[in-house]
């Protein structure tokens, strides 16, 4: 890797720190006096990473914000107007309706984030360069949230106190006049009443993850299939292929895994903590503990092999779809020989409107899937917050076993926010990789 | 998938079962039978799925397939604007040799930018020809243009002439 500097190549000075220069194909880096290998290897390391990091989060961007470009020629094509009327006549062609339905559902706050009260409007605004939203608008709806979620849970927590540091007061006047039965019935009186908070508190939560993760499914059903038809027209045919079956198992089996699979294990974490603590004599906390365990094993293996097999095929068929369209572009120039050239332009303004459309619906979709899906993690993750800090405002009043059942719940809790999390990157991994396919063939 | 959640849900059943069951006879000569009971139970219930699992030879119920619908109408409109750029190009090759306002129509179909023609219609009822030579055959003339132009066969190219 490391050569030193011949005679005949002249080094390009890129940092005050290190020089390099290219030998053919290979970068190759030079010592500097007083600085190891290693270190000078770690630095390029590094600044290749970042580089690369730039690169791809800079093609993500580019493909995300794609406004039209059509190169100069002598063609007699009105390529302005021709461009907006080829979107135009395409994105009006798109069945929209099961997204505008998605759209009409949620609250005034999810639809402020995600920039209107239309789809097709936020997909045009896309397309004219405007993506709509900005990093402090967001960062403001987060807080926002968060803000709504934690005041949503101070009476629950002022009750949970209260009922504590009723019992411990309870505990600690009684003295010798009550019998171990009467103190036993007291602390099931509490813990019963708290548990009864926790079981609506909790509930409430996980009707709105099921909730949350019929959205995601009715997203994945109503989106995937527009993006896939759009990527069929703009010639990306194999990529599609790839994709169909993908598709399928994202919306079907895993998110069935996560309603079928993790919810249940959450209710039964939650029930196992709770009984654990209330008796004595049952413990089942390691059946809990196996479960999740299970859970995490089996949702995790499934969504990174689910990621690595799309990842991989999703590249290949894009590379090849890529290959077959500039085939194609070329058969066209030969093939029609006096009028290929301008078929082949024609032809690829059509493409270009198509990958713009594409590139708009799914940079739209991935708005509206974080608008859908974030209130509920925040609100999660005040629960959980919410649950921890009781539990650490509990515990120096002298009981444990509450504290420890709050802490249990919150838990559990945070593991439910992970699982929507995961699911959300998916979803946002799948559209960006359907985002960044098809882009480099016009 | 249906079973792992059955699966699932049998045992949270036994288990609050059983916690009631605790608590009912909390204190009673009962309580150590019952909850020898509950534990063979559990145990029952949680190894229920080996035995199936075994014989199936570790074969999971999950539905891998599916289908997405691609919308073919809209890309039918794709492939329709694609004829329609063929049709403007043809237009504009008799244009350049002197045939103005000729209608032109092509069918066939264009899969993955591969042109497959299978009839084009010239029509030159409103059209109008620049050509100083007044002896020329239009139809000859035109024939050629098209044909070379967009590599077809004579056979399939139909023109419309005036009367």
């Amino acid at each position: 890797m490391f050569k030193r500097k011949s005679k005949t190549q002249k080094p390009i000075k890129l940092h005050t720190f290190k020089s390099y220069y290219l030998d053919k194909h290979n970068l190759v880096l030079l010592y500097k006096k007083g600085r190891g290998v290693n270190v000078e290897y770690a630095r390029f390391k590094f600044v290749l990473f970042l580089a690369i990091g730039f690169f791809v989060v800079a093609i993500l961007l580019s493909t995300m914000a794609t406004t039209g470009h059509a190169a100069d020629n002598d063609l007699p094509l009105n390529i302005g107007d021709d461009m907006s009327q080829s979107v135009d006549d395409l994105l009006n062609g798109l069945d929209l309706s099961h997204l505008e339905d998605i759209l009409k559902q949620m609250t005034e706050q999810q639809r402020n984030l995600f920039g209107g009260s239309s789809f097709l409007e936020r997909i045009r605004a896309t397309i004219n360069g405007s993506i709509g939203i900005d990093f402090g608008s967001f960062v403001d709806f987060i807080f926002y949230l968060l803000g709504v979620s934690v005041v949503g849970f101070l009476p629950l927590l002022a009750m949970m106190i209260a009922i504590s540091l009723t019992y411990n007061i309870m505990s600690q006047i009684k003295g010798k006049f009550a019998s171990e039965s009467t103190d036993r019935i007291i602390y099931f009186a509490c813990v019963s009443a708290i548990t009864v908070l926790l079981l609506t508190t909790t509930g409430m939560m996980i009707v709105e993850v099921s909730q949350t993760i019929g959205t995601v499914r009715s997203l994945a059903t109503s989106v995937f299939p527009i993006l896939l038809t759009v990527m069929t027209g703009i010639g990306a045919t194999s990529s599609a292929a790839v994709y169909q079956p993908s598709v399928a198992i994202f919306s079907v089996t895993l998110i069935e895994l996560v309603t079928l699979v993790a919810v249940p294990v959450f209710i039964m974490s939650f029930v196992f903590n709770i009984v654990g603590n209330l008796s004595p004599n049952i413990k089942l906390d390691h059946l809990g503990k196996f479960f999740n365990s299970g859970a995490n094993w089996l949702m995790g293996t499934m969504f990174f092999l689910f990621l690595a097999f799309l990842s991989l095929q999703g590249v290949t068929a894009s590379v090849f779809d890529g290959i077959s369209i500039r085939t194609a572009k070329f058969a066209i120039s030969r093939y029609i020989p006096i009028i290929g050239g301008y078929l082949s332009e024609g032809f690829n303004l059509v493409m270009a409107g198509g990958v713009l459309i594409k590139n708009a619906v799914g940079l739209s979709t991935i708005i509206l899937l974080f608008a859908s899906v974030l209130p509920l993690i925040i609100n999660l993750v005040a629960f959980s917050l919410i649950l921890k800090f009781g539990a650490a405002i509990i515990q120096p009043m002298g009981d444990s076993n509450i504290p420890n059942i709050l802490s249990g719940v919150g838990k559990q809790v945070s593991i439910m926010a992970v699982v929507v999390v995961a699911l959300l990157f998916l979803f946002f991994i799948f559209l960006l990789l359907i985002i960044s396919t098809g882009n480099l063939m016009i | 998938m249906q079973g792992l959640s059955l699966w699932i849900s049998s045992i949270l059943a036994v288990a609050i079962i059983g916690v009631i069951a605790d608590l009912i006879l909390s204190g009673n000569r009962m309580h150590k039978f019952v909850r020898g009971i509950f534990g063979v139970v559990m145990l029952f219930v949680i190894s229920a799925p080996l035995p199936s699992l075994i014989c199936s030879g570790f074969k999971w119920d999950f539905d891998w397939g599916g289908s997405v619908e691609i919308d073919q109408g809209w890309l039918d409109q794709v492939q329709k604007k694609q004829m329609k750029i063929l049709e403007d190009g043809t237009v504009q090759l008799l244009a350049r040799n002197g045939i103005d306002k000729a209608k032109v129509t092509i069918q066939g179909t264009v899969d993955n930018l591969i042109v497959n023609i299978t009839q084009v219609t010239v029509n030159l009822l409103d059209a109008v020809i620049n050509n100083n030579n007044p002896h020329i055959d239009i139809k000859e003339v035109v024939l050629e243009i098209v044909t070379s132009g967009l590599n077809v066969d004579q056979s399939i190219v139909v023109i419309i002439l005036g009367s």
